[in-house]
């Protein structure tokens, strides 16, 4: 009977969601101005099929003219967005979204329930080879009538309707129809149903999109006008924004974060998102296929004191890839804790010298990173050579789990399940730490069918007491991502998965 | 005429022996532009299928000569990682290079020339001393560290020059010259030192020849010698160098767009490059090729200008 | 004979007090970085690996005489350490390119004809190849090491050395005294070595020098791009490279290499002045 209370429970949090309009006791938001953000990279392209994957630049500049099912509030809260709702039947296996009526593409065509079940048929078709199906637990979409979509799941699923309202490659919805009429050029010229109309993309120089008069939401977009510019380098990224020459930028460099909160022109916004940033071992491979001498690694690596100093104190660490924003909170993680006399103590049991390389990539981060293990390493007795390889490089020797010790990150999704079944699940493809535990299937099962939150939330605490006992995958840090803004930049929400949205953006004089 | 035949002839085998090398480079480096499409998460069967459907599982040889034959063509293909094509890929970005690399060269030319000058009126004396060691502080100063410096100096301190970004002609002339100082000066601070040092050298030796001696000989004052008699023999390994620098940057300046976020060639190279884009790299490193074969040729020709003894050896062989 | 009139144009009032200067704070200089790269296991200095987080970044004080970097790491056994590697980059890899590319250049510019084309054919091959491409290429597949990043570097300045040789080859070997020396009957190798290549030797000296500086400052920019010496063995240009992230908040982690790496460059050019005006073999006939 649980089962029937969460369902009401859910639909209950949609109709407060759509009934009380957020805000109220802000000041009233104003209409005009051109906005430009600063992200770090080009954008792959804007046809998931082809790009394969967004980065977080390419979803802050996708967001502008596609959009999701559903949204999520700052607090986690569902909100509807091109779905009124979305209802699950008893198990949880079979959801029906509720098409907002009215809703119509950037080129005039109406935008329908066949439109939906065409974005994630086309995604989900083999042979379109899109990667991200593998996290996907859908088995297809249909559409009965005009404003109903039916996603059919591969089993009961508890996380989809939040899986669906982050933003990110797979659930940002493109019209399936224009983009195989353009063909390859679609990928370059896309259309949405979004708040911004796509003017023109010239690469590695800007973005620009102009606001969309029919937008459903009347009242938005405020902005007129928003333009991204990939600024690779930091600091001259920084230098822009004390300049004047963008209003926003994604940032990640803690000496430019720390200056900013200083300075009374900007503000800093900033999210720790599910997810972490992690140092897998190959758990097949001699030494590492021991876990004493894995054991001594989690102990002997100084995790939050590192990141505390090299992060300025921006970036907490936890003992798990949860983070709070995942609702997860654990009394027992069952961590190890920094303790280099226990580590030299495993590793003279384990009796034979242990020598790692370090698959890093060629990058200041990656260096930085790298060399504060090797030098841990270094105090309980363990060397570790560093080899630095291109981001493509490393990917490979990830997913043909021919590494010892990587650096990788689980990024932030709004329900863990997808990220934690596709990486340490023994039957998944991209499990590339070679992880085989029965037990651990299991919870990640239940993780994934249970319609129980608590039950979900029992599971996930019981896999982190194993994982971090039988030390899979080092949390070397928190999944946080910063947005610097000038003072008079106002509504920008959490920034999930990284990504800048200015849908409700306005700017005061 | 004849002379003509064979540059083009070089142009040729030059192009082929580049553009063949580039697709054995491109295909030996490890990693797979079927990884970088479709992401962390692919299965092995999904990367054979599109390297299939990408034709990469042909042998190395036939791919190129597919290549090159659509190459002849003018076609140069559309880029794996996101359908642009890359004809209009470079074209876009050629600009960008082409003016940075003249801006640079001026800035770079406007420096050392004066400086060389006026260094060897007195060689080991307070201006040479001086200029020499400005010179060298320069050279240590790598490209990547004055370009920042540069920003905080010029557009936030004083708020001269915007920080980043490209505005093209399109957009007033002003402002797309405003756009690239920075960048130029970057470039062109490093590399005056260069060109000054080789010219000082050349102009040192040339002064002890004996046709200087003559000028003095006859009364002439010091600037003119230096200016009219001097300069012109002096300038082969600074001619050089300059067809080193100009070539080298019709492939961009990496490091400077990257700081200044210049829409360039180099960017583009270097993202093809990551990404495992090899019809990108491959058309790019041509195109690139071709433009340096064009700029040494002038070189060559420059030279005969300069010295009317390399024009007629020229012509005797 | 040329030069005659050198000495009384140019350099005649020069006093040679300052020759001294000239030569002693240079040599002064070059000798002590030297020595400090060669001996710097035995002279206790602390592991440049070694890191103290905490400390990280600290200005110059007594127990760090040059301050700690981004990691915490003594700046002083850095800079030393990171000598060994400038200097080993920065001498090699234009000595290679320039023993290659003047061997090259010089053939082509004296014989010219079939072997001027194939060498001009092959310095294009190399020059039109994109610089970052080659890199990339040598560090992506053989690895990053010291003996890659020299080995590519050198190849990467064969060209400039090859066309540097070549265009000064081409203003010489039509010269009265090349032409004299031919007709006397004298064989191609005596040309070469006797008569064309002294006067190369100022010109390809003096480019040597500024490359050496300019390869020290290149194994900087591969470092910036990730291309460089792996860490966390320390090159100046890799300092450098690190030390810009926190050029307002410790100015010194970027400074100090920069400034060490100034007074190195600057030394050897003044040495390379003196040097070259000791054996410039036109003054020595005085």
């Amino acid at each position: 009977m649980g089962l029937f209370t969460r369902r009401f429970g859910l639909v209950a949090a949609l109709a407060v969601g759509l009934a009380a309009p957020a805000l109220a006791q802000a000041p009233a938001p104003v209409r005009g101005g051109q906005l430009t953000i600063g992200v770090e990279s080009d954008f792959e392209g804007f046809d998931p099929v082809r790009a394969g994957v967004y980065s977080n630049s390419t979803v802050t500049a996708a967001s502008l003219f596609y959009e999701t099912l559903m949204r999520l509030d700052d607090k986690g809260n569902l909100l509807p967005a091109l779905a009124l709702s979305m209802t699950p039947n008893e198990d949880g296996s079979v959801w029906a979204a509720k098409i907002r009526p009215g809703v119509k593409w950037h080129d005039g065509t109406p935008f329908t329930a066949q439109a939906v079940a065409d974005h994630f048929n086309r995604l989900l078709d083999p042979a379109n080879r899109f990667a991200g199906r593998a996290y996907l637990a859908i088995e297809k979409v249909e559409a009965p009538d005009e404003l109903t979509a039916v996603f059919k799941m591969r089993g009961p699923n508890a996380a989809l309707p939040k899986t669906l309202a982050q933003p990110t490659v797979t659930t940002l919805i493109i019209p399936v129809k224009q983009a195989t009429e353009k063909g390859a050029d679609y990928n370059r010229n896309p259309i949405g149903t979004g708040p911004f109309v796509f003017k023109e993309w010239r690469a590695a120089d800007r973005l620009v999109a102009e606001r969309n008069p029919n937008y459903w939401d009347k009242d938005k977009p405020y902005l007129d006008r928003v333009i991204v510019r990939p600024l690779p380098d930091s600091d001259a990224r920084y230098a822009s924004l004390v300049k004047g020459d963008v209003q926003v930028i994604w940032e990640d460099r803690a000496e430019n974060i720390v200056k900013a909160k200083k300075d009374r022109n900007l503000n800093v916004l900033q999210w720790v998102g599910s997810g972490a940033l992690v140092i897998p071992l190959n758990t097949q491979r001699e030494p590492l296929n021991d876990k004493r001498v894995r054991q001594a690694i989690s102990m002997g690596l100084n995790r939050k004191a590192n990141a505390a100093v090299l992060s300025q104190g921006l970036r907490p660490v936890y003992d798990d890839p949860y983070a709070p924003s995942s609702g997860i909170e654990c009394k027992d993680n069952g961590a190890l804790g920094y303790d280099p006399e226990k580590a030299k103590k495993l590793l003279a049991d384990y009796g034979k010298p242990v020598k790692l390389v370090q698959t890093v990539t060629a990058t200041p981060r990656g260096r930085e990173g790298a060399q504060v293990f090797q030098a841990d390493m270094k105090k309980i007795g363990i060397d570790v050579e560093i080899k630095p390889v291109d981001q493509t490089q490393l990917v490979k020797e990830a997913l043909t789990r021919d590494f010892l010790v990587t650096g990788w990150r689980i990024i932030d999704l709004a329900d863990v399940d997808p990220q934690m079944f596709a990486n340490f699940h023994s039957k998944s493809p991209i499990n590339f730490s070679g992880y085989n535990n029965a037990e651990v299937d299991r919870l990640l099962l239940i993780g994934r069918t249970s319609l129980d939150e608590n039950k979900r939330k029992a599971a996930y605490c019981d896999l982190i007491k194993i994982l971090n006992d039988d030390v899979v995958w080092l949390w070397s840090g928190s999944n946080i991502d910063f947005a610097i803004t000038r003072k008079n930049v106002h509504g920008i929400p959490a920034l999930r998965g990284g990504a800048v949205q200015v849908e409700a953006a306005w700017l005061t004089k | 005429m004849h002379w003509l035949a064979r540059q083009m002839l070089r142009l040729v085998v030059v192009l082929f022996c580049v553009t063949l090398l580039t697709f054995v480079i491109v295909n030996i480096l490890p990693g797979d532009i079927a990884i970088v499409i479709l992401g962390t998460l692919a299965t092995p069967q999904d990367i054979a299928g599109l390297r299939a459907d990408l034709g990469l599982d042909r042998p190395m040889l036939v791919r190129y000569f597919d290549w090159l034959g659509s190459a002849l063509t003018g076609d140069l293909g559309r880029s794996y990682r996101n359908g642009e094509p890359v004809v209009q890929a470079i074209v876009d970005r050629l600009p960008v290079s082409l003016q940075l690399m003249v801006m640079a060269q001026v800035i770079a030319l406007g420096i050392a020339i004066p400086v060389a000058l006026l260094s060897v009126r007195r060689p080991g004396g307070i201006f040479d001393r001086i200029s020499a060691s400005a010179a060298f502080g320069f050279l240590a100063m790598p490209n990547f560290m004055l370009g920042i410096v540069l920003i905080y100096l010029f557009s936030i301190t004083f708020d001269l020059l915007p920080a980043t970004g490209f505005s093209p002609m399109s957009e007033g002339l002003w402002e797309n010259i405003e756009s690239m100082i920075l960048p130029s000066l970057t470039l062109g601070l490093i590399e005056w030192t260069v060109l000054m040092r080789v010219l000082r050298s050349d102009l040192l030796t040339t002064l002890k020849e004996d046709f200087i001696l003559l000028a003095r000989a006859k009364g002439l004052p010091q600037w003119r010698v230096l200016l009219q008699h001097a300069l012109r023999p002096s300038s082969f390994t600074l001619i050089t160098i300059l067809g080193l620098n100009i070539g080298g940057l019709i492939g961009g300046a990496v490091i400077v767009e990257q700081i200044f976020a210049l829409p360039g060639v180099g960017r583009l190279l270097l993202g093809g490059i990551f990404n495992r884009d090899l019809i990108l790299v491959q058309g790019t490193v041509s195109f690139i090729a071709a433009g340096f074969v064009v700029v040494n040729f002038l070189v060559d020709m420059l030279y005969a200008v300069l010295d009317p003894r390399v024009r007629y050896a020229r012509f005797r062989n | 004979m040329h030069a005659s009139a050198t000495k009384g144009a140019i350099a005649a009032a020069r006093p040679r007090r300052r020759w001294h200067w000239a030569l002693v704070l240079p040599l002064g200089w070059v000798t002590l970085v030297a020595f400090l790269a060669i001996t710097a296991d035995w002279i206790g200095l602390p592991d440049p690996a070694a890191q103290e987080l905490i400390l990280r970044r600290k200005p110059p004080s007594a127990e760090y005489l040059l301050g700690t970097d981004n990691l915490g790491r003594d700046m002083l056994s850095r800079i030393i350490y990171g000598a060994r590697t400038s200097l080993i980059v920065g001498i090699c890899a234009p000595f290679l390119g320039f023993l290659v590319g003047g061997a090259i250049g010089i053939s082509a510019g004296y014989f010219r004809g079939k072997i001027d084309l194939l060498a001009v054919g092959f310095i294009d091959v190399l020059l039109a190849f994109p610089a970052l491409v080659l890199a990339l290429t040598f560090t992506a597949y053989l690895g990053q090491s010291l003996f890659n990043v020299t080995l590519a570097l050198g190849i990467l300045s064969i060209p400039a050395a090859a066309r540097v040789s070549r265009a000064n080859t081409l203003a010489w070997a039509n010269r009265d005294f090349v032409l004299a020396a031919r007709t006397i009957g004298a064989s191609n190798w005596r040309i070469l070595t006797r008569e064309i290549l002294p006067n190369l030797l100022p010109p390809m000296f003096a480019f040597w020098l500024v490359a050496i500086s300019v390869i020290i400052v290149a194994e900087g920019a591969l470092s910036f791009l990730g291309l460089g010496i792996p860490a966390p063995q320390p090159s100046w240009g890799g300092m450098i490279a690190d030390g810009r992230e926190a050029l307002d908040v410790a100015p010194h982690t970027a400074l100090i290499p920069a400034a060490v790496m100034f007074a190195t460059v600057l030394s050897l050019n003044f040495l390379g002045d003196t040097v070259r005006n000791m054996v410039d073999p036109r003054r020595s006939a005085l």
